[in-house]
């Protein structure tokens, strides 16, 4: 409206046209060649989400490892436990089929369920653990603590747990809006250059939300394999008695489902987090393309 | 040659508010450029060239008074008005450059044809062809740190000219660059402001330019102090053929 205002009033022959929003595929093409050349030093910026994903991921994995095992299904199968030292050099002589050796030895494995062992280890499994105890040939009987834990504890654990996780993402947040108002201070004369180009401010909005999209996504990928490595690592150490259970206790659907989840929160949170500065980025004048300080 | 008037300004004052203290920029400049003219600002360090400079290229609104550019009054258009001025009818060139780190050559002068509208193709056919006309097009595909001073600002000399601008503004177009390179950019400028016939505005504190100028205007204490005409330089000529 004040255009037509102002040409009518000082009746010009040019036309001064209003800038075109630019199709969203150029802002991706754009942030895109930006996030490509300076991967590396924003991988750094990208650090705390990368760890607060891991974090995130091995306590939603081995939580899922922790319930599989603990299921009706699994908790109740026979494992050789290693309660007596060396269960696995036992079976092994057991199955090679040398007469007397075997006899001698047979009587050393023992077998308990997966309930007893992890009892033993001080996880809950819930009521019915206690009394399948163990039944091993030495008559060794079972039965650690006897009364089952609450599930109240259980669910103590896993509130302390996503207390924690909460608390660690929201530090990254905090994290990336810092790093991210350097990042605008650094790129001040090539945002006021942008603008002296003919950027929109919103286009220069998109460009930073699209690059720590792009980046969180990454970085959040990044969190999830180091997570899933972690986890794999400390349930096979944590739970190496039951370590053939693993594999088919966990719901793998439920996993797949927190990964989901996972991507989700570190993308979203890196956006968040780049939303004020990139305001702060969108409002810096044009005139600051001309300062000379670098 | 010289065409109708390009850029005016009215009484145009800029006052600096800073905390209690207001700083008087601008004391009331009136200036009519014309198009195809090549125009250098000279003055002192804190004269209020840098304000007028930013006044005339439409970065900045002047506190009282008015600036015309095209016959358009700058302070009454909105903000996606304004990109589209920056865009299409005013080119800017950087002292130090300014190039977008994270890309080539090519790339950088077709930024400002991005932003305009115009399709891939056609942006890279008229970013060599530009880049061409500054002899660069054999480096297109270079970044900025791989690239000289001089051949930095002459990809920058091609950008602003991406949209065929009416005007360019230069600020200090040889301020980091040495005598021999900053020489080139200004034959450069000078060949482009004849053959496109585009009005260049340079603020600047080096006499080379003053050769090259039609017109030069001395800014003082806010104010026009002295407008001198191509025929005065001449005069001067000694004193630039001195620096060789």
């Amino acid at each position: 409206m004040p255009t037509s205002d102002s040409q009518l009033l000082e009746g010009n022959k040019i036309r001064i046209g209003k800038q075109i929003v630019l199709p969203f595929s150029k802002a991706v093409e754009i942030s895109l060649r930006g996030v490509r050349v300076r991967f590396w030093r924003s991988m750094i910026t990208m650090s705390g989400i990368i760890l607060a994903i891991a974090f995130m991921v091995s306590v939603w994995v081995g939580g899922a490892v922790l319930d599989g095992l603990r299921s009706p299904e699994v908790r109740e199968r026979k494992v050789i436990s290693a309660v007596l030292g060396e269960p696995d050099k036992l079976v092994y002589e057991a199955a090679d089929g040398t007469g007397k050796t075997v006899e001698l030895k047979r009587e050393r494995v023992v077998r308990n369920t997966v309930a007893f062992i992890l009892n033993s280890k001080g996880y809950d499994t819930g009521a019915a653990s206690g009394e399948e105890g163990a039944q091993g040939a030495d008559g060794r009987s079972a039965g650690p603590g006897g009364a089952a834990p609450a599930a109240a504890s259980v669910q103590s654990r896993g509130s302390k747990d996503l207390w924690l996780v909460v608390l660690s993402l929201c530090v990254a947040v905090v994290g990336i809006v810092n790093a991210m108002l350097m990042s605008v201070t650094e790129r001040f004369r090539e945002i006021g250059t942008m603008k002296c180009l003919g950027a929109l401010d919103s286009f220069i909005v998109k460009l930073f939300l699209l690059e720590s999209g792009f980046l969180g996504g990454i970085g959040t990928a990044i969190g999830v394999a180091i997570g899933l490595l972690l986890t794999a690592v400390s349930s096979l150490i944590g739970f190496w008695a039951v370590r053939g259970e693993i594999f088919s206790a966990i719901s793998w659907s439920s996993v797949l489902w927190g990964l989901g989840i996972t991507l989700l929160t570190g993308t979203a949170l890196s956006v968040i987090g780049t939303i004020y500065p990139a305001i702060v980025a969108a409002r810096m004048e044009p005139v600051a393309a001309m300062r000379q300080e670098a | 040659m010289l065409g109708q008037t390009i850029v005016r300004t009215k009484d145009v004052k800029r006052i600096y508010t800073m905390g209690n203290v207001t700083v008087e920029a601008l004391r009331g400049i009136n200036i009519e450029i014309r198009a195809g003219e090549y125009l250098s600002i000279m003055g002192p360090s804190g004269s209020g060239k840098s304000t007028f400079f930013n006044m005339v290229g439409g970065l900045d609104k002047p506190t009282e008074g008015k600036v015309y550019i095209d016959e358009v009054d700058v302070a009454q258009l909105d903000a996606y008005e304004l990109a589209w001025l920056r865009c299409r009818k005013v080119g800017y060139i950087f002292q130090s450059f300014n190039l977008i780190p994270v890309m080539t050559a090519l790339e950088n002068v077709t930024l400002p044809m991005v932003f305009a509208g115009l399709n891939n193709d056609e942006a890279r056919d008229k970013g060599m062809e530009l880049l061409k006309q500054v002899g660069l097009d054999k480096r297109h595909s270079h970044k900025p740190f791989e690239m000289s001073g001089g051949q930095q600002q002459r990809v920058a000399i091609a950008r602003a000219l991406a949209n065929d601008p009416a005007i360019v503004l230069a600020d200090e177009p040889t301020g980091n660059l040495d005598l021999k390179t900053g020489t080139e950019i200004i034959d450069i400028l000078k060949r482009l402001n004849k053959e496109r016939n585009v009005t260049i505005i340079s603020a600047t504190h080096d006499m080379k330019m003053l050769k090259a100028s039609d017109r030069i205007v001395w800014i003082r204490d806010g104010r026009v102090d002295k407008i001198e005409k191509s025929e005065d330089i001449v005069i001067q000529e000694g004193s630039v053929d001195g620096e060789h």
